[in-house]
């Protein structure tokens, strides 16, 4: 590893690490990760996500980064169609040798972090790529209109009645909790959920959640 | 944080995952593996009230899991390779009508079996039809003393009786018959009911169990069982003491790892549920015993009462659902209650994805007792 230059008034690190003529070269500024590239890279594919692999490292810590971009980037290009779904669980060793590439200089970036000492004393990670600022700020109208606003294209683009699904409520955690009406069979329910859940999370950009009518526990002498 | 323990005859805080490298190598290639271990129930009814249950927390819409329902799951896990099955989850299937026949017929096509109960209709009779079909059976017990075991486990104090005999007779069973089933007494401990574990611990060492073992209490995302979290640290005396009660043939052991962690969790990805499924006794067919509720009905896979088990296994929506929690889009720190089931499987995968574990070399060592429970 290189560490190539420290400043120390604008805190500024740069790393760099190669393996098998691929090199990976990141920036940190103010301990976030400031710019993340790969050089050496062969083919439009290794280029695609070398790419995406950067572009879910920039803005976060180190540590945040190394632990979790490849397993971001896994997604952006699934969703771009420049990989494949495997059959079992999208995990970054599944998806091909240039994903696996990236995650081999990712590993030896943050093996030398750790030895260098820019990962020491962190304990375990809570960094958190969750709801941003800009929604939370929002008032509770202004996020339960937008949402609804979804609902409305989600339902119409899969040629559901209008009232199939209903906004409840969104809690103070920004949970959004629904109904549904009778008319929608319980088979189908699981499903349309998650898919409505993915469909907001794709318009709006943000993390939400959608959850449905807690049960109570129907066994009478338990305490809830 | 690997979640790993050093090696031990009988693992009671810690994964046996690791034993199982061909299905890691499987999972990481993106194969879709069969659980190892399905923790599940016969049923969501309950004949006691205990003050710290979760299942409190996980009703959905029920079925009745019948005998052929059962049999055909059998079947269908022994096909696809599941290998262990525990009958804990969200009910006590000890008063499933089909509880000895499920065990049986579980034991019969080569999977291990075990059971989680209060044990209080485990009688003589039932005991001798049972304990040979199962690996492990494990006893509910939060209280060493008549009146505090009526309160903490929600039933007349009387109960206590019947259930240190039926414990009693299933030690007696086990010896008499060189049975290899592991007998053992769990207490789920909040701190409210610390006053109990010394008391607990010394019926034990009466009783004569394999072990008493003592785990945190799991809370939902909302704290809605009330745990504080923060008050175990005031127990660690009397836990050290109570551990030291241990014998030659009676070991006391404390879920340390859980229950020093402060509710909280190392790791954000969620890898366990596809090694570790539960299932409720309503016959829902779930990651975890977490999502049960029909609040999480978005994670809902599917029934065994309407539909084959091999074939939700296959369903693209199991996978799907499975792939939602070991992605980006989840994060077990925020979006999960504390400490599940699948915890220490997730921390070794956590860790073994991100470089900080290994898998172990495990030539010429011998394997713990229980391995298809991981």
């Amino acid at each position: 590893m290189n560490v190539s230059s420290i400043l120390p008034h604008e805190q500024m690190v740069s790393l760099e690490v190669g393996h098998h003529g691929r090199t990976l070269s990141i920036t940190l500024k103010s301990e976030k990760v400031d710019s993340a590239r790969f050089s050496g890279t062969i083919g439009d594919v290794e280029k695609a996500v070398m790419s995406s692999v950067c572009k879910a490292m920039v803005g976060y810590s180190l540590r945040e980064a190394t632990e979790h971009s490849a397993v971001y980037a896994v997604k952006a290009l699934i969703s771009n169609g420049i990989l494949r779904r495997p059959p079992g669980i999208a995990l970054p060793s599944a998806m091909g040798q240039e994903l696996a590439l990236a995650d081999i200089l990712i590993g030896k970036i943050r093996q030398e972090a750790w030895a260098v000492g820019l990962l020491a004393g962190d304990g375990w990670n809570f960094e958190d790529r969750g709801l941003s600022q800009q929604w939370t700020g929002k008032g509770g109208k202004e996020k339960v209109a937008e949402i609804r606003a979804q609902l409305k294209k989600f339902l119409l683009d899969r040629g559901d009645s209008a009232d199939s699904i209903s906004i409840s409520e969104i809690d103070r955690y920004d949970r959004i909790n629904v109904h549904f009406s009778e008319t929608v069979p319980i088979s189908k329910k699981p499903k349309m959920l998650m898919d409505f859940e993915s469909y907001i999370r794709d318009c709006i950009g943000e993390r939400l959640e959608v959850f449905v009518t807690e049960m109570k526990d129907m066994n009478r002498i338990r305490r809830l | 944080m690997t979640g790993m323990t050093d090696h031990a005859e009988l693992i009671l805080d810690g994964t046996k995952i690791a034993w199982h490298q061909d299905r890691i190598a499987a999972w990481e290639r993106g194969e879709r593996i069969a659980p190892i271990t399905i923790d599940m129930a016969l049923t969501r009814a309950c004949n006691y009230g205990c003050h710290f249950c979760y299942a409190m927390l996980q009703e959905n819409e029920r079925q009745s899991i019948t005998k052929e329902i059962i049999y055909n799951f059998m079947d269908d896990c022994a096909e696809i390779g599941v290998k262990g099955i525990s009958f804990v989850s969200d009910g006590e299937s000890t008063i499933s009508p089909v509880f000895v026949d499920a065990c049986k017929k579980g034991h019969d096509v080569g999977l291990s079996m075990a059971c989680g109960t209060n044990g209080f209709v485990l009688t003589r009779r039932k005991l001798e039809e049972v304990l040979p079909s199962l690996t492990y059976l494990r006893i509910n017990i939060s209280a060493g003393e008549k009146d505090r075991y009526g309160e903490i486990m929600g039933v007349k104090p009387d109960y206590f009786d019947r259930v240190c005999q039926n414990i009693r007779d299933m030690v007696e069973i086990k010896k008499r018959n060189n049975l290899s089933v592991t007998i053992g007494m769990q207490m789920v401990l909040m701190p409210e009911y610390a006053d109990q574990i010394l008391p607990l611990a010394r019926l034990g060492k009466e009783l004569r169990p394999d072990y008493l073992i003592i785990k945190h209490c799991s809370d939902n995302e909302d704290g809605d069982l009330g745990v504080e979290y923060g008050k175990y640290s005031q127990l660690y005396d009397t836990l050290r003491e109570a551990e030291a009660m241990s014998d030659d043939e009676y070991k006391v052991a404390i879920k340390w790892s859980k229950i020093g962690s402060t509710g909280q969790r190392s790791y954000q990805r969620c890898y366990g549920p596809p090694f570790m499924i539960q299932m409720s006794g309503s016959g829902l067919v779930a990651p975890c015993g977490m999502l049960f509720n029909e609040r999480y009905k978005k994670f809902h896979i599917g029934n065994i009462c309407e539909e084959r088990f091999r074939d939700i296994w296959a369903s693209d929506r199991y996978w799907e659902v499975m792939n939602y929690l070991a992605g980006p889009g989840f994060n077990a720190q925020k979006m999960c209650g504390s400490l599940c089931l699948q915890h220490k499987v997730n921390e070794f995968l956590d860790g073994y994805q991100k470089g900080v574990a290994q898998l172990p070399n495990l030539m010429g060592k011998s394997e713990p007792q229980h391995i298809n429970f991981i």
